[in-house]
């Protein structure tokens, strides 16, 4: 007989409370670790869009609408970025590199296109040359197409074939599936930044508002420090003025939160208060198995133990319980998660980073993105539930044994 | 073999306003069977305690082997029972969750020297004397009151105490039952040297006692 053998004897005899027992540190360890993976999964759905782009900063200046909307137009959250901002930006501590770009809609009265105009660089043609799906890469000296796969199967174009741009007949280097990735800053045809710089700065919709320049852009895609983030930001919108559109993690998280989270919110708060409960649960569970069982405690000290004996001996017991029940509850947070398997989360994007006019009414209703994040299990979460879940049994035995240290012989006197 | 095992010297209790014991000096000698008789509510179980450690007097000495045990920490006095003293109490306390073999061994569960099958054949030794060879993987809910009364005996012994007191251990027993008990508990006490102190409230075995201590009005009466 030793101290393992009456644990498991003394746990096997009160089956049901220490089912009970090891069943509220699982709750509480399921709970906390779903908790931390929705958390996470929701968190990884917002940094999303932009990860699609490439960059973590997109900025943008509101500007008028045209005269007339037919030909090449800036789209109504993109005017003209002075060159002078662009300049600034490009040197402020914290920017990693800045792309330039030339976002344009083309109006007819049949037919309507996005067009983005890109530099090289990973943010720019790199990035979509990477997701190339037939044809060639784009270079930034080329005058030449790349075009959005839903785009082209739709106009039933492929890479060879020709395409004309305010004007301009260019031929399809090839075909991409940028619009697959995400609806932030997406176009039907992408141009070398020089060819769009050449197109705007020729329509004439675009002259009626802008002196746009051959080397002018009016959209910049910034990779940043993501440490520095939120002084990148704050120091983009001085350079760039009152109507500056800087979009950002940050930005999504402020447009989002408020009305999307607010049910998913409910689920974490909801966790939360399972864990809480559970774990009070736990303690007064403890507590009354510590308090029924004074007189036992009481005959192992006239038997001889010491008292740091029999403490030492509950303790063992709810370890034991605490770790059962939190095996059990990571096995069930891993099998929740398996279950699960994927969390939707669906975001209305803001306006001004839709690709398509607002007043094109098949495009207006198509703001949406849907991101799919399988939930995420790390390791640390697992770990800090785990040690979590062992530490509330201790403490909860600790607690109930800290409460009174019985006098063995008012127990053992009476029978 | 003639010094004394246990010296209680003038000692009070008070619980409220009842003063239980007033003065109460003894000596117990060693290897002696010593009982100690009273009406009920005398304070004979209280006694019992205060030599056992368990209890603190208000005022006067307790010596147990020559150690004054006043002077001893809760730690040393658990260590001081391990060794030397065995406890058999008036109701049976032994653990339920536990067998029997596992409750004769619950006190030896910490001795280093002894390893696990020493251990255990001492106690399957000491069930085997007291007629429950039969009995060891039997919870104390399925033994009958002689039978855990016997099991809390050796219980008692397994540490192979000098000293075992003995509340009222035939108590809760049909008269011949605890005749048995009573005759196997001295017998044991007399092959080993045990010092034996026995509270009981019945004459003939205190009949048999080397010594017999009455407490009345709080004293001890010769
Ligand atoms: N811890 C305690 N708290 C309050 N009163 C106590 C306590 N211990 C003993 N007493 C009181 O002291 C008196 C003596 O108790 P004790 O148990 O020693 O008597 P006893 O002689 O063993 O009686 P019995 O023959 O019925 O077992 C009783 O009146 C009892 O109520
Ligand atoms: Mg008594």
């Amino acid at each position: 007989m030793d101290r393992w053998r009456y644990v498991a004897r003394e746990l096997r005899h009160r089956s049901g409370r220490s089912l009970a027992t090891a069943a509220g540190i699982a709750v509480a360890v399921l709970a906390a670790v779903l908790l931390a993976a929705l958390a996470n999964s929701y968190s990884r759905a917002l940094e999303a869009p932009m990860k699609t782009v490439g960059a973590d900063v997109i900025v943008q200046l509101t500007g008028d609408i045209p005269p007339k909307l037919e030909g090449l137009v800036f789209p109504h959250p993109n005017a003209l970025l002075p060159a002078k901002a662009v300049a600034g930006i490009r040197k402020e501590p914290g920017v990693v590199s800045v792309t330039r770009a030339v976002y344009l809609w083309e109006l007819a009265p049949d037919h309507y296109q996005s067009v983005l105009g890109l530099e090289a660089g990973e943010t720019g043609l790199d990035g979509l040359n990477g997701r190339l799906l037939q044809g060639r890469p784009l270079r930034a000296g080329d005058h030449a197409a790349l075009l959005d796969s839903d785009f082209a199967g739709k106009n039933g174009l492929k890479a060879g074939d020709d395409i004309v741009v305010g004007g301009d007949r260019l031929p399809v280097a090839g075909i991409v599936d940028a619009a697959r990735g995400g609806k932030v800053v997406r176009a039907d045809v992408y141009l070398p930044l020089a060819v769009s710089q050449a197109l705007a700065a020729a329509a004439p919709q675009v002259q009626a508002l802008y002196a746009f320049g051959a080397d002018d852009a009016n959209m910049l895609l910034v990779k940043a420090d993501r440490r520095r983030m939120e002084a990148v930001v704050e120091r983009i919108k001085q350079l760039v003025g009152k109507k500056a559109i800087v979009s950002s993690e940050i930005s999504f998280r402020e447009t989002l939160e408020s009305a999307l989270f607010l049910s998913e919110r409910m689920g974490l708060v909801l966790s939360l208060v399972v864990a809480v409960f559970a774990v009070a649960f736990v303690l007064r569970a403890t507590a009354s198995a510590v308090n029924e069982r004074r007189r036992e405690m009481a005959v192992l000290q006239a038997l001889g133990w010491r008292w740091r004996d029999v403490h030492r001996q509950v303790l063992l017991e709810n370890t034991v319980l605490a770790l059962t029940g939190t095996l059990a509850g990571l096995a069930l947070a891993a099998f929740a998660a398996w279950a699960i398997g994927n969390i939707e989360v669906t975001m209305e994007m803001p306006w001004d980073l839709s690709s398509t006019p607002h007043f094109i009414p098949e495009a207006a209703v198509d703001r949406r993105q849907s991101v799919t994040v399988p939930p995420q299990l790390a390791w640390q979460v697992l770990a800090a539930a785990g040690l979590g879940g062992i530490f509330a049994g201790a403490i909860s035995a600790l607690a109930a044994l800290s409460t009174r240290r019985p006098q063995p012989w008012s127990l053992l006197r009476s029978e | 073999m003639s010094e004394s095992a246990i010296h209680v010297e003038n000692i009070r209790k008070r619980y409220g306003a009842v003063e239980v014991l007033r003065g109460v000096t003894l000596q117990v000698k060693a290897s002696s069977f010593t009982t100690v008789i009273g009406k009920s509510g005398s304070g004979k179980s209280t006694l019992l305690g205060m030599i056992g450690g368990l209890e603190q007097p208000d005022e006067g000495r307790i010596s147990v082997l020559g150690k004054d045990i006043s002077t001893l920490s809760s730690d040393q006095l658990a260590h001081l029972r391990r060794r030397s003293i065995g406890i058999v109490f008036q109701g049976f306390n032994l653990i339920p969750s536990l067998t029997a073999i596992e409750n004769v061994q619950l006190p030896a569960a910490f001795e280093d020297r002894a390893t696990a099958t020493h251990r255990r054949r001492r106690a399957e030794a000491l069930l085997g004397k007291v007629g429950l060879a039969d009995r060891f993987h039997h919870r104390p809910a399925a033994l009958s009151g002689g039978e855990q009364q016997r099991v809390a005996i050796a219980r008692a012994l397994i540490n192979e105490p000098a000293i075992l007191l003995a509340d009222e251990p035939t108590g809760n027993l049909d008269e011949a039952t605890g005749a048995a008990v009573l005759d196997l508990l001295l017998g044991l006490c007399r092959d080993t040297g045990v010092t034996l102190v026995a509270v009981t409230h019945d004459p003939d075995i205190a009949a048999t006692a080397d010594r017999v201590i009455e407490i009345k009005d709080g004293r001890y009466q010769v």
